[in-house]
């Protein structure tokens, strides 16, 4: 049921660009700021996000309600991922990874 | 091209945004640009990706002036680089349940922790480690003060870079409000002094 329940949930990642997809996925394991967030997706993914880009994409994810800002009298201020931010990458990652194990099928490369 | 140069454009470059962004933004993304122009990132990339993400900010933010407002952050942007061309202390942050502390200066966190946890009240001892140059400033562990203490786990780490331009290293903690348990933060130095131990 759980499962199906999570086929069903709506992928609210799917047209917020593949930016915003890169930063829930840093902010996973835990909270970053932008110079943090930047090198960390470099080092996981080989895209390097640029600034304007990665502000960009906070703003359209804080306004989602997926990450939130943490306090910080600093001028530089972490980003957390919220409850709803990793439900949505969840649901988004599992969108991912039906549409790779059908386009492996289809090229007959089978599954990992 | 020298540096001042370089933040003088990215600064026209930030003019460009919505004074609402540059409200909430422009400072930490000033801070930002100068870590990526230390990293050796150039310079034209950084302006260039704040002068595109600006001319959306605008289009975003007025609707109903999109077309008129993109066409004129792309002007004042064209325009102030050309002429830009011619031409730091950390604390915490509380919210309501988190307690946030950011080092921003390597050579001066012990003290800036020291001051934080005070304020605080957190009964977490520093303790001091002679590192290499580019871990000063980091914070190289948090444990308990005693194997029956779970506190120390609600001490979550910020990642960050490390003084030199590696990654990797922890320079902030967010904290629980009430954090009332007994931890040590083992942190980065240059010329260890003594461990420093906040009682409540």
């Amino acid at each position: 049921m759980a499962s199906r329940d999570m086929e069903n949930a709506p992928d609210v990642l799917r047209r917020a660009g593949d930016a915003s997809v890169l930063i829930l996925t840093s902010l996973a394991d835990g909270p970053k700021h932008g110079y943090a967030l930047i090198q960390d997706i470099k080092d996981f993914s080989g895209v390097r996000l640029g600034p304007g880009t990665l502000y960009g994409a906070l703003d359209r994810l804080e306004r989602l309600g997926l990450i939130a800002e943490l306090p910080s009298e600093d001028r530089r201020h972490p980003y957390r991922v919220t409850p709803p931010g990793v439900a949505a990458l969840r649901s988004h990652l599992d969108a991912l990874e039906r549409v790779s194990m059908t386009g492996r099928l289809r090229l007959g490369l089978g599954t990992v | 091209m020298q540096r001042s140069r370089e933040d003088r454009i990215i600064a026209a470059a930030l003019r460009c945004y919505s004074a609402k962004w540059r409200a909430r933004h422009r400072e930490e993304a000033t801070m930002l640009a100068s870590e990526l122009l230390d990293d050796g990132t150039p310079w034209w990339s950084v302006a260039g990706s704040f002068l595109c993400s600006a001319a959306g900010d605008r289009a975003f933010r007025r609707p109903s002036l999109r077309v008129g407002s993109v066409l004129a952050a792309i002007a004042i942007g064209t325009a102030a680089v050309p002429l830009a061309l011619v031409g730091s202390l950390s604390t915490a942050g509380a919210s309501n349940t988190t307690v946030t502390i950011v080092i921003a200066k390597p050579g001066n966190a012990v003290r800036q922790l020291e001051s934080a946890f005070a304020s605080h009240h957190y009964n977490i001892a520093i303790i001091e480690r002679s590192v290499s140059a580019d871990r000063v400033g980091s914070i190289l562990s948090i444990s308990p003060a005693n194997s029956s203490s779970d506190q120390a786990s609600a001490i979550k780490p910020i990642h960050g870079r490390c003084t030199g331009r590696s990654t990797g290293c922890i320079d902030g903690l967010v904290l629980p409000l009430h954090y009332s348990g007994r931890a040590f933060v083992t942190i980065g130095v240059a010329t260890p002094t003594v461990a420093r131990v906040h009682s409540k």
